[in-house]
């Protein structure tokens, strides 16, 4: 089933490996001087400071940080779902001023709605487009569907969904929303070890595809083999309140094999860097 | 002629018990839709949060009924006649019903969760959208949860209030409580028996005709992202026509929603063990925080609807606001004696509900026979309004056994059992959903150790079962109120009127005889009584029941 995917959506020849692409040097998102506090009755308590990085054409970033550091907050604050108390996020040089479909983003716990159907879950990312009909918007859904890989699976509830297939359907949703950028929070963290790593393979040419407008993805993860198995630059925050104490370019060949001397030398690498982020 | 009779007298009992059902039904629906508003408002307003949640909880525990005469003089006085009487009725029911409902359909939407209204932000979907899409299907579970309790409350209160006998005008709305007071006044005992006959055969009808599947279809609205698949067989059905077609899709869809049911989970505990799940388990989503211009707007709109409100009593009371101080002067301490009797006797009630709830529940949790044939039973007794069988009951206590205790005891122990009979139930329930959702693993472990059955109850049944069962008894206490109203005061029985001596015996005989003013005086008691008693105990006993009882991870589907 997996080979066959591969063959029928062919991954973009301009997709790239390692080191961005000359003509493409404009940033995607850019995450300019981001600071943030909890407000709580007893006052604010201050989670990010100071945060700013860029994302490139095609470019995987993750954001890696002990658990408590604020990283799916920093996910929602670039989703536009929480307003930072200082600075801003730019979209293609645009400021993001709430949430928008062009920042999709993918759940932790698959965020599906337990009341609609697989195809239901994913006609929802096209509910706000006026300028399409049912039909042609049930066509679409069934599309991204069968590009996870869930023709067949369009009628089921997602509790008869096992959780790779339900991670599926959510990410079938993000891409219908015709995002530019792709946001996930953890994705892989409620799977189990081997579904995990069937998705984590799959998932880059599901998303950088020629059927989907994906330009560039930030995750957010603690799992430091799938940042590096997956990523092209890792962002690695600590201290309280959060900043961000290193950026590493991973400059792997993909498909990355986690058993290459160098795949294990960055893995080191990052496990150095974040437990030096768990003392400050 | 005579079978013909009959016929008429069933065909006259089943149109008013369906006159019945339908207040009861357009109040609860009155109640979901407008809980949804209200909910979503507290949710996204701090401000409202806070003054919806005190007058929730406040009101909660109120025994509506017995300001009932003062309601009714007001809706008579201010709209008359006999739709004065009906929107009175419905008024009552309405506040019997709505507090349980909007208080599950807050907490739902305040734990509606985050990632889920994440996604209906981010995919800009419209208002409605996001109410028609979220926010109406996580309350289902609550609802569901809630409806059962309220279809039985509501009836209760219902059946009483839709005859009242104020001074010398009688007020009454068709319904079967009404004709089944008026049958037993005239003594008309086998018509009394065949409308009761006919109430209980529909109340069953309602129940698992409509209620039960309702509970079940609600279940699948309860969020579970990580929930194990279900094994569900997917048979390709051979499509030969279009109507077997649509029953095959609809069968198939019957069956994947029913899929998730597990065997012995009996139905309506599914609904309602997430909903003490929640209730438990309220995400520590941080209230909405009040900046310090809110909370001077605030402070304003309180003084002001709280001076408006004092006005406004003063005035309409103005004439007999000086009569009422008069009234507590003179009568206070007689007031405040039979109150303390009632205290007394709900304090006994509850005592002895949840006495005999122990033993039930732990049989029923621990014995899946016993279960299945008890629960169906209790679920269907507990819907039969006490209310409406009271005259029934009443007989041998105001003859025979008035006669061999004496009249005093007997009409106490008849008291007694109808506030415990509209008490038992809900307590039950309650404490059954907590044992119910003690971890499996818990028993096992217990088994394990070879705990004997009387540690089993000390150290698990009971303290499992205890954090549902306390934050029930609130609620509880309002019914127990509700059948002392009922029974410590029984007029137009063999043309006599039975009492004893308690508030609300004392209540019904000032409405009885239309004393106005005395009515109002206990009113007002009763009604600094029961803020009192939210203020100082509900709310501590709630905080005790989350903080200290909690089982982390207990409560699973």
């Amino acid at each position: 089933m997996q080979r066959q995917r591969r063959k029928i959506f062919k991954v973009s020849p301009h997709r790239r490996h390692g080191g961005t692409i000359a003509t493409m040097k404009e940033p995607i998102l850019e995450v300019v001087n981001v600071s943030y506090s909890y407000k709580t009755e007893r006052g604010p308590i201050p989670v990010l400071k100071d945060i700013s990085f860029s994302v490139h054409y095609h470019e995987f970033v993750s954001i890696v940080a002990p658990t408590g550091t604020g990283k799916t907050t920093l996910l929602r604050i670039i989703a536009g779902l929480r307003k930072p108390d200082s600075g801003k996020v730019l979209l293609m040089g645009e400021e993001v001023r709430g949430p928008t479909p062009k920042l999709a983003m993918i759940f932790q716990d698959f965020a599906l709605f337990p009341w609609l159907t697989a195809l239901e879950n994913v006609e929802l990312a096209l509910m706000h487009r006026k300028d399409l009909n049912k039909e042609v918007k049930r066509k679409i859904a069934r599309k991204y569907l069968a590009l996870v890989g869930l023709e067949g699976f369009e009628d089921y509830y997602p509790r008869e969904l096992s959780g790779g297939m339900k991670q599926r359907v959510a990410i079938a949703r993000a891409l219908a929303a015709q995002p530019v950028v792709l946001l996930m929070d953890e994705p892989f963290a409620n799977l189990d070890a081997i579904t995990a790593e069937g998705l984590r393979s799959e998932v880059y040419n599901m998303v950088f595809n020629e059927e989907s407008t994906v330009k560039a993805i930030v995750m957010v993860s603690h799992n430091l083999e799938e940042v590096v198995e997956l990523s092209d630059k890792v962002i690695i925050l600590g201290g309280k309140p959060a900043g961000i104490i290193a950026e590493v370019d991973v400059e792997l060949p993909r498909p990355r094999n986690t058993r290459d001397a160098e795949f294990q030398d960055y893995l080191d690498r990052l496990y150095s860097l974040l437990s030096i982020s768990l003392r400050t | 002629m005579y079978v013909s009779s009959i016929i008429t007298i069933i065909i006259t009992a089943i149109l008013a018990t369906l006159a019945t059902f339908g207040r009861v039904a357009l109040t609860i629906i009155l109640s979901i839709v407008l809980g949804w508003f209200l909910g979503y408002a507290a949710v996204k307003n701090g401000l409202f949060e806070g003054v919806f949640l005190s007058i929730i909880q406040t009101l909660e525990a109120v025994p509506v009924i017995t300001f009932f005469p003062l309601v009714l003089i007001f809706f008579v006085k201010s709209i008359g006649g006999y739709i004065g009487t009906e929107l009175a009725v419905d008024f009552l029911v309405f506040t019997a019903v709505v507090w349980n409902i909007w208080v599950g359909e807050y907490e739902s939407i305040k734990t509606a969760p985050q990632s889920l209204e994440d996604v209906v932000e981010m995919l800009r979907l419209s208002f409605w959208g996001k109410f028609r899409r979220l926010y109406i299907p996580v309350t289902m579970p609550r609802i569901a949860g809630n409806v059962l309790v309220s279809f039985a409350d509501a009836l209760f209160y219902i059946v009483v209030s839709e005859v009242i006998t104020l001074g010398t005008t009688q007020y009454s709305v068709f319904g079967i409580g009404a004709l089944i007071a008026n049958w037993v006044s005239n003594g008309e005992w086998t018509n009394a028996f065949t409308g009761f006959g006919v109430l209980i055969v529909m109340v069953t009808a309602v129940l698992f005709g409509i209620l039960r599947p309702f509970v079940n279809w609600a279940v699948k609205y309860s969020y579970d992202p990580l929930m194990e698949v279900t094994r569900t067989r997917i048979r390709r059905p051979v499509v030969t026509s279009r109507a077997r077609a649509f029953v095959a899709r609809n069968i198939r869809y019957i069956r994947r929603v029913a899929a998730i049911e597990d065997a012995v989970m009996p139905v309506f505990i599914k609904a309602s063990s997430y909903a003490i799940r929640h209730r438990l388990t309220t995400r520590p989503r941080p209230r909405n925080v009040l900046t310090v211009t809110e909370k001077y707007v605030g402070l304003a709109f309180g003084i002001a609807i709280i001076a408006w409100l004092t006005y406004a009593i003063y005035s309409t009371w103005q004439s007999t606001w000086v009569p009422i101080i008069n009234d507590i002067y003179n009568h206070g301490i007689l007031y405040l004696y039979y109150l303390g009797l009632d205290w007394l006797r709900v304090a006994l009630v509850t005592l002895a509900s949840i006495v005999i709830a122990i033993p039930i529940n732990y049989l029923m949790v621990t014995n899946r026979r016993v279960e299945a044939i008890l629960l169906p039973i209790l679920e269907d007794l507990a819907s039969i309004p006490v209310s409406a069988y009271l005259p029934l009951i009443a007989i041998p206590f105001v003859t025979y056994l008035a006669v061999t205790l004496g009249i005093h005891a007997s009409l106490e122990l008849l008291v007694f059992i109808v506030a415990f009979l509209s008490t038992a139930w809900y307590v039950i329930y309650n404490m059954y959903v907590g044992m119910k959702t003690i971890p499996r693993s818990l028993w096992d472990v217990a088994d394990n150790l070879k705990l004997s059955t009387w540690q089993k109850l000390r150290r698990l049944a009971i303290p499992g079962a205890m954090p549902a069962t306390i934050t029930g008894l609130a609620s509880t206490v309002g019914s127990t109120w509700g059948g002392l109203e009922v029974a410590e005061y029984i007029q137009g029985l063999n043309g006599q009127v039975y009492m004893v001596h308690g508030y609300t015996a004392l209540m019904d005989y000032y409405t009885a005889v239309g004393n106005i003013v005395g009515l109002e005086a206990m009113s007002l008691i009763l009604a600094i009584n029961v803020i009192l008693l939210s203020v100082f105990v509900w709310r501590r006993l709630f905080r005790l029941a989350r903080e200290r009882y909690r089982l982390e991870g207990a409560i699973t589907l």
